[in-house]
């Protein structure tokens, strides 16, 4: 198995280390639960044992107080400047759950100059429910929402709230539109993610929209040599993102054009 | 060579993680008791405190039905579901003891103070140890509302939040629990 | 740019460690998001 791979299993291992939390349908309430993982992992998922970047931030502005999110934002300036999309490649849950699901034999959809359009879209969907309709909602009747969270994230739906109501059956006494709308999402997600590369990380996620920023400052991940680089192209016509360049925004790190380098030009960062 | 590094950290990391859940899992000390806090048992014991400071037995509120209802100013269903406990309380307070229990964290009661205040809510507002909550509710989601017979049991446990229709239909069996 | 933002990173988390910001991380998360996960 690729180390790629082996690294996203130890990760999905080590974010959702609360294996009995599976088998009582409860949550870790621990202390680890302080510090943010990287990757889009429910802190309500009964395995979880570190919190969600985009729900902890989503937490400053949700409720009856609104304040900046300082420790939440420093963390996810530092993991940018460390990792950048290093984290969407190797060390996020639900983007490996997406790339196993594309491994199912079916007609797929390339990229095309549509999806490159739709990559923009997840920019929106990050300012829209991550900050704006939050704020929006604490202007309007004193109380933020967590937007994304709530209306949005198919990774919620599946990683947490799928096993916990189906071990928990005090839980299911809430369920009702809100919740057949989020089932249908993560369904749709799901469908897709056979047909279509990563679509979650593409098109919709916030948090890969933030990496995305930091490819290019990075202390890790991938780079070209220019004057190696014959401008072949071989690089982009293999990527399954929507790469125009290696390691630009959209680039997951995977490492997929190192291998179809004539010239070797590109390689992984070292300190 | 990178082979070896590689496999050396993955070794690393394996390792710490094991050793890291081993530490954490002693630390999680929120043992769960098949019947703790769940229907027809007794109502786990706590203390709460009335804003003013005056601590009350959970247990001295025997000898009519309870409707307690966990719930935090951070938590926007819980805000949500608040103004329609306040619409029914008027109703119900003579047959139903409402207990309003903030799991705000202790250092913000300020907040939870003036929150009650701005919104001009009449029913009584309480805060508990986080601790406590913790050990005797084990408390997975909020809002969590529970009702409680007169003689202490708990009849009823409902995770989430509710319309004013749901709270009515629950506050009118609160009423005829025994 | 890549200097400032290093330095805006620690401080952030510095200033939200002594506001006890992971507090707030920590209360949300180990309390089910019932609203995030479709309930409520």
């Amino acid at each position: 198995m690729a180390k790629r791979r082996i690294i996203q299993i130890l990760t999905a291992f080590i974010y959702n280390g609360n294996l009995p939390g599976f088998i009582q349908g409860r949550i870790w309430q621990g202390s680890s639960k302080q510090l943010c993982v990287p990757g889009l992992n429910c802190y309500s998922c009964p395995g979880a044992l570190g919190a969600c970047p985009i729900g902890s931030l989503q937490s400053f502005v949700s409720g009856t107080v609104l304040r900046f999110p300082f420790y939440v934002l420093g963390l996810l300036i530092l993991f940018g400047l460390i990792l950048g999309r290093i984290v969407c490649g190797w060390f996020c849950p639900f983007g490996l759950i997406q790339e196993l699901l594309y491994k199912i034999p079916s007609p797929k959809i390339h990229k095309n100059a549509l999806t490159l359009k739709l990559t923009y879209l997840k920019y929106l969907i990050g300012l829209a429910f991550v900050i704006i309709i939050p704020i929006a909602f604490f202007a309007w009747d004193g109380v933020g929402i967590p937007a994304f969270c709530k209306f949005i994230c198919p990774a919620g739906t599946l990683e947490a709230a799928v096993p916990l109501i189906t071990l928990n059956s005090d839980l299911r006494s809430g369920l009702g539109l809100l919740f057949g709308w989020k089932f249908l999402l993560m369904l749709f997600t799901i469908l897709i993610s056979i047909f279509i590369y990563r679509p979650f990380c593409r098109f919709i996620c916030p948090l890969g929209a933030w990496y995305g920023i930091y490819n290019k400052l990075s202390l890790f991940g991938i780079q070209v040599d220019k004057v190696k680089c014959t401008s072949c192209n071989n690089c982009v016509k293999i990527c399954k993102m929507d790469c125009q360049e290696v390691a630009d925004r959209e680039c997951i790190n995977c490492g997929e054009c190192l291998k179809v380098c004539p010239t070797k030009a590109i390689s992984f960062k070292q300190l | 060579m990178i082979k070896k590094i590689l496999l050396g950290i993955i070794v690393i990391v394996v390792l710490a993680s094991g050793g890291l859940y081993y530490w954490l899992s002693t630390e999680n000390k929120a043992d769960i008791k098949n019947g703790d806090a769940t229907r027809d048992n007794p109502a786990p014991q706590i203390t709460l405190t009335e804003l003013n400071g005056n601590p009350i037995e959970l247990s001295s509120l025997k000898g009519k039905p309870v409707f307690m209802n966990f719930w935090a100013t951070w938590c926007p269903p819980c805000v949500a579901e608040m103004p329609f406990i306040n619409e029914l309380y008027p109703q119900y307070k003579d047959k139903v003891q409402f207990v309003m229990v903030s799991v705000d964290d202790p250092k913000d009661k300020d907040k939870v103070v003036k929150f009650i205040a701005d919104k001009r809510f009449t029913f009584p507002v309480y805060t508990a140890s986080q601790a406590d909550i913790a050990k005797a509710y084990n408390i997975q989601g909020i809002p969590t509302t529970y009702i409680i017979s007169g003689n202490g049991n708990i009849k009823k446990v409902h995770v989430g939040g509710m319309t004013k229709q749901e709270l009515k239909a629950l506050l009118d069996k609160a009423v005829k629990v025994k | 740019m890549k200097k400032y933002l290093w330095f805006i990173a620690f401080f952030f988390i510095a200033f939200g460690i002594y506001q006890k910001d992971y507090l707030a991380v920590l209360q949300k998360a180990a309390i089910i998001c019932l609203e995030c996960i479709g309930i409520g």
